[in-house]
């Protein structure tokens, strides 16, 4: 569903990213772990048509985000590490522009948007303007506006930060069931433990570049997700 | 402490002169010298304006021992400009400033956050009172009596008179900041609250205007009988003649009235910047949602934040307000501009060429609506969702072009018809006229997004940032004036040669050109501009 080929994104004359290739199939989790400023969000950002990269390719289920970024982007959903979303927009006016772009019908919006609402518990706030939203709700909404669309690949950049203990629980129930669906995920995460238990792969970037990545298991091995992670991280 | 965030304050207020706005980083020299060259000849060419009407006053005034008036009838028109600026981003300034919270949780006291947010509001407010204190002083200056210590004094007195411009815009921010902490359209209160105060003022200095008809008459005892109302601006022309006493009392006055307002906000500040009590929360009903076309969507989207925001609509859109106001008061006046029309065409020199200088005017009235100059910036931080969504960059733009020409057109139209009807031109100008109104409003919105793409903010702490101090606002507003005054100029020398009407239809011509050009490079650069910011 995502295959990253030798991607490489520069900022200047610093690699952010650097000839990162990585490939996560239909149902699978898959973690993206690393130190701040690793290169995790401006890889997440170019896998969803939001930056430029300098080289390499992205394919969403076969489509070229450089050469069809519409296209791949209708079968993404991204929710960035910091909602913030349209403070002149209600909750509810947020989601219906959404999936105005995405053209989603009346009947299936209405239905997802309540379901999902109703799930995390924000349906009562749905008319309350955005801008009287604490950052929970306000990352609550960016979920249900990203599951709108059932989309085919969702690309999450710490997606637990600011959701309370419950809202948490039900956010992770709900990627195991879209991965039941077959709808790939992959996320950045500092939550080692979390990423553990939920995700069949991971990788770890480190200076832009992946330096492991695969099944859970064969990363972890008998040890821990942060043993490994710390040593990694330790070596240079 | 309180040095550090001054520093922080000014660079916030001077942050479109100094750093690039796509990346924050600093200019360079040189883009550096083009932007203060830029912005330099903006402020000369509004001064150079504002000048002649300065000197015309100095020399009828000054001879007659009525110095004071002079300087009083200039202060009162500077505080008109410096209110302009500086009263639609008061409230926005001091109590809705991103960083309010940032700064609250330092150990920092309130009063000084507030002290620091007025000396934004004081340095917005002076830009604009410079521009007719300036000329005026300078005017003093070439046609006045100066003597040494007058000279110092006319010096200091904008800056003063500053301090009563600032009391003023707060006054005002005061007044909206207190009914916004209860309601839930703060937006719309703020716009009507503060179009009022400015209905309020105008009606004010309108009717010392119409006092000022009289003044070739009766001068010496006009001045007189509104010597007393404008005591204060008594004692600032008082002052400017070298009055050291009426400089004390002048200054004292308004320093006091300014220190009184600081310690009147200062008592309210923390509250008002912290609170968002008894707006009535709206009940959530299950209803089932039409879907949109992406364009209706992206319009919509539009729209919400244009109708959500005081700042962007008084600031970009008055002139949507203005143009029918204008056309109603021609129509109200007609007989009278009727009456004027055969002085102004032996005046000018040609039956139509009254007629250009129509269409010159309401033009420049028309580049007062710029909706799009700010509308990229105005993404700020939420630009990811546009970027990430499946939407070609080009809608958004084209969006953003809808907004202002859906705002624009209805106004710009009664504007035009109320317009004809009071002057009833002649065939070709009655085709000609809206015509250009209406190529110079899309030139406008063209032209406001091109300035805006090559010139973008998405980091502000508050929309006052990307809608009052930005380069592509300002060289949008200015631009089109200045562009106005140089299509009209450009008629001198072709006076007598070629008919007012075909001129208008060549100035038509060239605005239709230059807005294919300006369509076609969105459309393709600047929608790549978009995506990649």
């Amino acid at each position: 569903m995502l295959k990253i080929e030798h991607l490489t994104k520069c900022y200047g004359e610093k690699k952010a990213v650097d000839d990162l290739s990585l490939h996560i199939q239909k149902g699978e989790i898959c973690a993206f772990i690393g130190h701040n400023g690793a290169g995790k969000t401006t890889a997440i950002k170019s896998v969803c048509g939001i930056l430029r990269f300098d080289a390499g390719e992205i394919y969403i289920d076969g489509i070229s985000v450089k050469e069809n970024p519409l296209a791949a982007k209708q079968l993404i959903a991204y929710i960035p590490d910091n909602p913030d979303l349209y403070d002149f927009m209600t909750g509810i006016g947020y989601l219906n522009f959404v999936a105005d772009i995405f053209g989603v019908d009346a009947a299936a919006r209405n239905e997802r948007i309540h379901r999902f609402a109703d799930m995390l518990e924000l349906t009562k706030d749905l008319a309350q303007p955005i801008s009287a939203y604490s950052h929970g709700m306000k990352q609550k909404l960016a979920i249900i506006s990203a599951l709108v669309h059932e989309p085919r690949l969702l690309v999450m950049d710490e997606p637990f930060v600011g959701l309370d203990p419950k809202a948490a629980h039900l956010l992770k129930e709900l990627m195991r069931e879209m991965c039941r669906e077959g709808t790939a995920i992959f996320f950045s995460t500092h939550v080692l433990e979390v990423a553990e238990k939920l995700c069949d792969k991971v990788a770890i970037i480190k200076g832009g570049k992946l330096i492991r990545a695969g099944k859970m298991e064969e990363v972890k091995g008998d040890t821990s997700l942060e043993a490994v992670f710390l040593e990694l991280e330790g070596e240079q | 402490m309180i040095k550090a965030l001054f520093k922080k304050q000014m660079l916030e207020v001077f942050s479109y002169l100094f750093m690039t706005n796509k990346k924050k980083t600093r200019r360079t020299g040189k883009a550096l010298a083009y932007t203060l060259v830029l912005y330099g000849f903006l402020f000369a060419y509004l001064c150079v304006m504002l000048f002649f009407m300065a000197r015309f006053l100095c020399e009828a005034l000054v001879p007659l021992g009525l110095t004071w008036f002079y300087f009083a009838i200039m202060a009162l028109m500077s505080l008109v400009m410096g209110i302009i600026g500086s009263v639609f981003n008061t409230y926005t300034t001091l109590y809705q400033a991103k960083d309010n919270d940032t700064l609250l949780a330092m150990p920092i006291p309130p009063r000084y956050i507030l002290l620091v947010r007025l000396a934004g509001v004081y340095v917005s407010g002076l830009f604009f009172e410079l521009l007719v204190m300036l000329p005026a002083t300078v005017a003093w200056f070439m046609y006045g009596e100066v003597t040494a210590l007058g000279a110092i004094f006319a010096v200091l007195l904008p800056f003063v008179l500053s301090f009563f411009v600032l009391s003023l815009s707060c006054l005002l921010g005061l007044l909206v900041a207190a009914i916004a902490a209860r309601i839930r359209h703060k937006s719309l209160v703020i716009t009507l609250l503060s179009l009022g105060f400015l209905a309020l003022y105008f009606w004010g200095y309108s009717k010392l205007m119409s006092s000022l008809t009289d003044l070739m008459t009766v001068l010496g005892d006009i001045a007189q009988r509104v010597k007393g109302p404008l005591f204060l601006f008594y004692h600032m022309g008082r002052a400017a003649e070298g009055e050291a006493l009426s400089m004390l009392i002048f200054t004292g006055i308004v320093l006091g009235i300014f220190l009184l307002i600081y310690l009147l906000l200062s008592h309210s500040f923390l509250t008002l910047a912290t609170t968002n009590r008894g707006a009535a929360r709206k009940a959530y009903k299950r209803e089932r949602t039409a879907q949109r076309s992406v364009g209706r969507a992206l319009l919509v989207r539009e729209l919400k934040h244009f109708a959500s925001s005081s700042v962007y609509m008084l600031n970009c859109g008055l002139g949507a307000l203005m143009l029918p106001l204008m056309g109603i008061m021609l129509l109200i006046f007609k007989d009278d501009v009727r009456a004027m029309l055969p002085l102004f065409e032996a005046m000018l020199g040609g039956a139509d060429v009254i007629y250009l200088l129509f269409a010159a005017f309401v033009c420049m009235m028309t580049s007062m609506i710029d909706l799009t100059a700010p509308s990229v910036s105005l993404e700020g931080k939420n630009i990811w969702i546009v970027q990430s969504l499946p939407v070609e960059p080009r809608r958004v733009l084209y969006a953003k072009l809808l907004l202002h020409l859906l705002i624009g057109v209805p106004a710009a139209l009664v504007a035009a018809v109320c317009l004809l009807i009071a002057i009833s031109p002649s065939l070709p100008f009655l085709i000609l006229i809206p015509l250009a109104m209406l190529l110079f409003l899309l030139f406008i919105a063209l032209f406001g997004l091109f300035m805006n793409l090559k010139a973008p903010n998405l980091s502000w702490a508050n929309e006052t940032v990307p809608v009052k101090q930005s380069m592509s606002v300002t060289v949008t507003l200015f631009g089109g004036w200045v562009l106005t005054a140089a299509l009209g100029a450009l008629y001198v020398p072709l006076h007598g040669h070629v008919a007012p009407a075909l001129y208008l239809a060549l100035v038509c011509l060239l605005l239709a050109g230059a807005c294919t050009a300006l369509f076609l490079w969105i459309r393709k650069k600047g929608a790549e501009i978009f995506a990649t910011l």
